[in-house]
């Protein structure tokens, strides 16, 4: 693979670098270096020893990572994985309290549990604590398991009174539901709420009043806990942030992997041999780092052994035809394409999404069979020469599965459509869209992955702009935006795929009785 | 309820918090609620009664109406996938009430039982007459000439208890058993005193009473030395 043509002193070469100042950064570099991979750690924040990079080029197994002075050697590594560490807020935004002496954040409460005094005897009125999980934002079970592990602490040895607020509570982690349930035989009362939140008062001296409603007996509950403990949310540091851009890997501001990322394995990147350790608050329950670098190290010996990618489509340019206009190196998300007088994919680092191709303004892209898969058919959309009335396009990650699930499930589906399946939406080009109506076609709907889900980073969203394009062309010619709509589906919602094309078909047959 | 807001601090009743009905287990499914016959009625729902023990709410609990629509036939019970004792709970919230606020006719009949043998204060000659009497009618009865009802026999293989209502407004009913005791030509008798087969002290959670109800029974097998004891309730 050559993706990197720069000149320079021949350059280190390493099977790992691991990004990070922290102890998550120090683990991973361990477990890797104690599994036989020649390791390197590179702490962002003070990388003065080896000087600062500036950016990164090449691809899997043959990244180079460029430093800013340009006086150091250059590092040349297999694979990548950050591990910054996280940074932490008070999940309180919005509650109508701060924190305060009264107001803890569990971080907080656990330096300080020393500090705290066990009721006194008289069996009146008992000093109680409210712990709070996912009340402004939504937790995670790392959350859930520190405050768990709290509540003895509090009822058995301080004889206080402890009240857990949710109206979600997460105990999809190792033992996390035996736990829940051991501290709520231990007297820990649960307050669940579904549609009323409760409502939080700070007086002066910072002390909190919890008015709610106590769902089960119907009753409204108030609390006037001596203590209020806050989880916190772990949000991606300056550092993550930073790392992500260089690294064209996420990039957001949610750093190398998003809120809620459903995409891919927890620790997967856009872009192959880059991996991030996911942070602590990731709401999927990955608060092992044991796991999470077990996982990491697997899926690196997995990428160093791979002969057969898969998909076993990549994408192939003809240089004849490129007009260098660059576009494709811009709109790929997993970094595979390069230029140096001519334009050249990398099999290794494409992922067959097709969204270069659907890019291309000269048409010099397709996607392939790889050189050294059994794939043999042409790989291109084919679209139908006559259309029945309706054409859905559809990612194969998620509507080709709904579709085939809300079969099974019996769900009548409407007549008259066919249905299209792509690598991802963002590989449908507005020619594709427009084609259909051409040929005959009453509409053409495309359903996507949700937003933050798409495998090739923003897919779906291209797709959407492409849609909203279309249907102004639609209603500029005079034959009705309507007739192009775009919905997001997961692989499992079987019946609103149906749904969605029922409702599709439903709009189709109002124009049509308008207009006749 | 009395109480319109739960000060949660001032609640958590210690008693409820000693019960080890497994109470703090409840994760509030409603699978009791479905379950209950009488869920709905006056606002009553077993989540709702297990919720105000959690919280110990004792005042309001004990005072309530709702522990005494519960018609403790355990359906909530045998529902509940974490194994709470609503059964038990029940019983134990009725029996912290005073006796003399225990609704009406539960407790004129246990204390009736506990100081004449019977919740109907029936005495002994009366009942041994509506025995005879029922067994007189049936002794016409073709197959059954000669049937004579068994009272105080000792050595019998089994002994069996009344329920009141046998001997007050269901007489009829009696002779099923008779009629299969008779057919099978079992050896059998009846206790003149103490007959009573219910036990109105687990509906009103008055284990004492219920300790007393059965010593009585116990006694009777003692003394006549029955082999086998008929308990229909």
């Amino acid at each position: 693979m050559d993706g990197n043509k720069r000149k320079g002193r021949s350059p280190v070469r390493k099977d790992i670098l691991v990004f990070g100042g922290g102890n998550r950064a120090q683990a991973v570099a361990r477990a890797f270096t104690e599994a036989g991979f020649d390791t390197q750690v590179l702490d962002l924040e003070s990388a003065s020893s080896t000087g600062h990079p500036s950016h990164v080029s090449g691809v899997f197994r043959d990244y180079e990572i460029h430093t800013a002075s340009g006086g150091e050697e250059n590092l040349k590594v297999a694979g990548m994985v950050a591990a910054c560490e996280s940074e932490s807020r008070p999940n309180c935004e919005g509650l109508g309290m701060d924190p305060s002496e009264r107001v803890l954040t569990v971080s907080r409460l656990e330096d300080r549990l020393g500090d705290l005094s066990p009721a006194p005897g008289d069996p009146g009125a008992r000093p109680s604590v409210a712990f709070l999980l996912g009340v402004a934002e939504e937790t995670s079970v790392h959350n859930v398991r520190k405050v768990l592990s709290l509540v003895p602490h509090f009822l058995d040895e301080l004889k206080w009174r402890v009240v857990v607020l949710y109206s979600n509570l997460k105990v999809a982690g190792h033992g996390l539901e035996a736990l829940s349930r051991e501290m709520r035989i231990i007297g820990a009362v649960f307050l669940r709420y579904s549609s009323s939140p409760p409502k939080f008062t700070q007086g002066e001296d910072g002390r909190v009043t919890v008015e709610c409603l106590d769902e089960p007996s119907g009753m409204p509950l108030v609390l006037h806990p001596e203590l209020v403990v806050l989880d916190e949310l772990s949000l991606p540091g300056g550092a993550e942030r930073r790392l992500s851009q260089m690294l064209h890997a996420g990039g957001g501001p949610d750093g190398f992997l998003p809120s809620d990322n459903v995409r891919r394995l927890g620790h997967e990147t856009n872009r192959r041999g880059i991996q991030a350790v996911p942070r602590d608050g990731d709401p999927l329950g990955r608060d092992f780092l044991g796991d999470d670098i077990s996982s990491m190290m697997l899926h690196m010996k997995a990428l160093e052994r791979i002969q057969r990618w898969t998909p076993e489509l990549a994408a192939e340019v003809d240089n004849r035809l490129c007009a260098r206009c660059l576009t494709c190196i811009r709109s790929c998300p997993h970094g595979a394409i390069f230029f140096s007088t001519r334009i050249e994919i990398s099999q290794e680092a494409c992922f067959g999404c097709g969204i270069c191709e659907a890019a291309c303004p000269a048409c010099a892209i397709s996607l392939t069979p790889r050189a050294d898969t059994a794939a043999k058919e042409s790989s291109d959309v084919e679209l139908p020469a006559d259309p029945r009335k309706i054409v859905v396009f559809g990612c194969k990650r998620s509507a080709e599965k709904a579709m085939a699930l809300g079969r099974h499930l019996g769900r009548e589906m409407p007549g008259e459509v066919t249905f299209v399946p792509v690598e991802c939406a963002g590989r449908i080009s507005s020619g594709m869209l427009l084609e259909p109506f051409i040929n005959g076609a009453a509409g053409v709907l495309v359903l996507a992955c949700h937003h933050g889900n798409c495998h090739s980073e923003e897919g779906n969203l291209t797709a959407k702009r492409r849609v909203l394009n279309a249907r102004r062309t639609l209603e500029e010619i005079g034959i009705g935006g309507e007739r192009i709509a775009y919905h997001t589906l997961a692989a499992n919602m079987g019946v609103s795929f149906v749904d969605t094309v029922r409702g599709f078909a439903e709009t189709l047959e109002g124009l049509r009785e308008r207009d006749s | 309820m009395n109480t319109p807001m739960i000060d949660f601090e001032n609640a958590g009743s210690e008693t409820f918090a000693s019960w080890e009905c497994l109470q703090e287990a409840c994760m509030t499914c409603s699978y009791c609620s479905s379950a209950c016959p009488v869920t709905g009625i006056d606002g009553f729902d077993p989540r709702k009664l297990v919720r105000l023990v959690n919280l110990g709410l004792e005042q309001d609990v004990v005072e309530a109406r709702w522990p005494w629509i519960c018609t403790m036939c355990g359906r909530c019970e045998s529902e509940c996938p974490m194994q709470v004792n609503i059964f038990g709970l029940v019983r134990r919230i009725r029996g912290r009430r005073e006796r003399d606020q225990v609704p009406g006719i539960l407790q004129k009949g246990l204390d009736a039982a506990l100081e004449t043998g019977n919740n109907l204060r029936l005495p002994s000659e009366d009942f041994t007459f509506i025995l005879e009497d029922v067994a007189e009618e049936l002794a016409e009865e073709p197959g059954f000439s000669g049937f004579k009802v068994s009272i105080d026999k000792e050595d019998a293989n089994i002994l069996m208890t009344i329920h009141n209502k046998l001997v007050n407004t269901g007489t009829e009913d009696l002779v099923h058993w008779w009629k299969i005791f008779h057919a099978a030509g079992e050896d059998w008798t009846i206790p003149s005193t103490n007959w009573e087969g219910t036990t109105w002290g687990l509906f009103t959670g008055d284990d004492e009473a219920v300790r007393i109800m059965s010593g009585r029974i116990v006694e009777h097998m003692d003394r006549l030395r029955a082999k086998t004891l008929l308990w229909p309730e």
